[in-house]
């Protein structure tokens, strides 16, 4: 099948006045139509960055090199307006606290008939039966249409966000930690919502989080990122019931889950992106670290039904990675 | 039992803010009950977890128990003596024993102020030493103790050049400098990355067996709270639902709101997927909560005695409906045409045909759970001085008591 999104040797770094934030480096990463992947890792492991990269919705001062294929086209290459068409219609975005992306000011309706006119030549009534529709597919019903961002709890803000991000009928869905702010019953509602959407207009989904129940719940695959890198990437049967990367092994017994008999953590604290460890970045806090690992960055390389970048598991080196 | 902390009935409530006009004028302030009601003893030695969604009051609980907020009603009884109603004059010498570790770590530290500086200073306040360097000895051992070593090279640093994990100890270290016996643990770890998490907790866990000491753990997180507590309590806007051993109320949910909670948990294992049943809706707003059980709107084993009433009624008129209701809903008026008091709501009905209105109030009954229509006891129109008016009348609720079953205590009419 061919990939709804592709990104090849990608590299994301932020210019900044204590030096180069190496926030993405070199990741090669692709999502089938209709696959839900997660996207896993401590903070400041560059998950968060790799999404919004894709949307190219960075800072200035962000450089990314390399290319990133949205249904076999470069977006990179794109005019910006072309590219402004793909992230607003093809792609919906959601993120943590939808306070931040709604205004205040505007009531539901007017969000909606912004945002679609914008993009779809359609009268007023065209476009509020559009609006309507999606915000009844997430359960907000007609009557709260004219009322401001305020008058909502958090959980309804947060549907309010999905509606927002499938009026348009998008392929894939980005969702940057969507229901951290949440309680657990509420962010269970919320998953329902985006699960029983997502079967029904066979969407793609791009889950950044950090709470792998969600991850084991909802996604087909899962990509662990660390220092800026993919390090393991699979299905996540595969790899919650064998990790092979000591990283990912980490994360996973770090859970604490309702079986959790025993508290462990992975030593030490994620390293700063301006001078990540030579070689694997992880090398000083394995616990399985040997001489190769230092010495140059392993390759993302196919084993055991997923992709691991572990010396542990093979030799191959990754090519042209010390540049930049 | 050696109780280190004791309430009985204890109450916080807030005035709610208003607008600039309504302050000025007279009339009846409103108030939330954050805490409503709560009565519960922490033994020594034992943490003892209180866990509850946002906006269920426990932040409040903990604070009111350190007496950071005044209790409006009800008795906080610390090592014995009752500090409910002390000045606070006289609750500074006990903050000694008894302190409390923030949420974010990054928010409870004073950015201008080395970490050095921050553990000092609670011994400067409570005159332990007079400047830093009196004090350094005592800060030293006590970095040492939590992990940030060796404290030479932490103890000139700021907030800012160190790690969310690294921080929270610095808070933990300021905390434990006095030497408490009890510590009120506010979410400590939920700002922090999984990876780290265990780590603190662990530091939580070593502390209290050197320095015997007795936490209260706030915490959303049901399974931190199974794997660190000895009792956990589950609250609900104000009110202890369910109070028990944490391995026994775990293997063994009493309260609907409890299964609900623990049933929404994500399990991190793909090979266990299953379907969830989950409660709707989210968490009411504490300025009104629902009468008798507050959960029982939501509850999926909800009874006609829980507490239906007439504002039951009015919310129906404003939830997200399939058409059909939504249709008969807007034929019976906006829920700001209705009027409601206690078990009843009406509304003026002018010159419709009261048969026609209480067919539709009669049908639109029926798209409401089994136990509410059960709990109608009847709808009628009447006549006043200012027209005629239709009225829902639901039936009196049982007395909702907190029940003991065997150790556990559970506040639900399903027992």
């Amino acid at each position: 099948m061919e990939n709804l999104l592709e990104t090849r040797s990608l590299f994301i770094h932020y210019r900044m006045r204590q030096g180069t934030v190496r926030a993405v480096e070199n990741v090669n990463f692709a999502l089938a139509p209709g696959e839900a992947v997660g996207l896993v890792g401590e903070s400041g492991c560059g998950k968060s960055t790799l999404a919004k990269g894709i949307l190219e919705v960075l800072p200035r001062y962000a450089e990314v090199r390399g290319q990133i294929l949205f249904e076999g086209r470069d977006l990179a290459s794109l005019p910006r307006t072309e590219l402004r068409k793909v992230r607003g219609e093809k792609v919906g975005l959601i993120f943590q606290d939808p306070m931040t992306r709604l205004d205040p000011l505007m009531t539901i309706e007017d969000h909606f008939t912004e945002l679609i006119r914008q993009h779809r030549d359609v009268g007023k009534d065209d476009a509020k039966a559009m609006a309507l529709k999606a915000l009844a597919a997430v359960g907000i019903p007609p009557s709260r249409f004219r009322n401001y961002p305020h008058e909502f709890s958090g959980g309804m803000r947060q549907r309010i966000m999905i509606a927002m991000a499938l009026v348009l009928e998008p392929k894939l869905i980005i969702a940057d930690e969507p229901t951290t702010s949440l309680d657990v019953i509420v962010e269970g509602q919320i998953l329902q919502v985006l699960e029983e959407l997502r079967r029904r207009y066979g969407l793609a989904l791009l889950l950044v989080t950090h709470n792998l129940g969600i991850v084991a719940e909802t996604c087909d695959r899962v990509a662990v990122m660390y220092a800026g890198r993919i390090v393991e990437e699979g299905p996540v049967r595969e790899i919650f019931r064998n990790p092979l990367h000591p990283y990912t092994q980490g994360l996973l017994h770090s859970v604490i889950h309702l079986e959790t008999k025993e508290l462990a953590s992975i030593p030490g604290y994620p390293p700063g992106l301006v001078r990540p460890p030579s070689g694997c970045a992880f090398h000083p806090r394995c616990p399985q670290a040997f001489d190769p690992c230092p010495k140059a960055v392993p390759a993302l390389v196919p084993k055991d039904g997923r992709r691991v970048a572990c010396y542990l598991h093979h030799n191959v080196v990754e090519e042209g990675a010390a540049d930049g | 039992m050696d109780n280190i902390v004791s309430l009985e009935g204890l109450k916080v409530s807030f005035a709610v803010q208003r607008g600039f006009l309504s302050r000025l004028l007279p009339g009846a302030k409103k108030f939330v009950h954050a805490v409503d009601g709560v009565s519960l003893d922490i033994h020594r030695g034992e943490i003892y977890g209180l866990v509850g969604e946002s906006g269920s009051g426990k932040t409040t609980l903990g604070r009111a128990i350190l007496r950071l907020v005044k209790p409006s009603e009800g008795k906080i009884v610390f090592e014995g003596s009752d500090i409910s109603q002390l000045k606070e004059r006289e609750i500074r010498p006990l903050r000694r024993r008894m302190q409390i570790v923030f949420q974010d770590p990054h928010a409870a530290l004073n950015p201008a102020m080395t970490v050095g500086a921050a553990i000092a200073h609670p011994l400067m306040i409570h005159h332990e030493a007079t400047n830093e360097a009196e004090a350094r000895p005592k800060v030293f051992r006590m970095m040492d103790e939590v992990g940030l070593n060796p404290p030479e090279d932490f103890y000139d640093k700021l907030p800012a050049e160190m790690s969310g994990g690294q921080k929270q100890r610095v808070v933990i270290a300021r905390a434990m400098i006095l030497n408490p016996s009890f510590i009120v643990a506010d979410e400590p770890v939920s700002m922090l990355d999984m990876s780290v998490r265990a780590r603190i907790l662990e530091l939580l866990l070593d502390l209290k067996r050197r320095h015997n000491l007795s936490y209260l753990f706030i915490t959303h997180d049901l399974a931190t709270a199974k794997f660190l507590c000895n009792r956990i309590a589950i609250m609900y806007l104000g009110r202890i639902m369910e109070e028990g051993e944490a391995s026994e109320v775990y293997a063994d949910p009493k309260h609907p709101y409890t299964q609900a909670l623990l049933g929404a948990i994500p399990i991190p294992d793909p090979e266990r997927r299953t379907a969830k049943s989950l409660p709707r809706g989210e968490i009411p707003d504490a300025i009104r909560p629902p009468a008798g059980c507050r959960f029982h709107p939501r509850c999926p084993s909800v009874l006609p005695i829980c507490g239906w009433e007439g504002r039951d009624f009015v919310d129906m008129l404003a939830q997200e409906l399939e058409p059909e209701p939504r249709s008969i809903a807007r034929w019976l008026g906006p829920p700001t045409a209705w009027n409601v008091q206690g078990l009843v709501a009406t509304r003026y009905i002018g010159e419709t045909e009261p048969r026609f209105v209480i067919g539709l109030v009669r049908s639109l009954l029926r798209y409401a759970p089994t136990p509410m229509q059960e709990a109608v006891a009847d709808v009628a129109v009447a006549e006043t001085v200012e027209g005629p008016y239709v009225a829902i009348r639901f039936r009196r609720r049982a007395p909702l008591l907190q029940k003991s079953l065997g150790h556990r205590m559970v506040e639900c009419l399903l027992y």
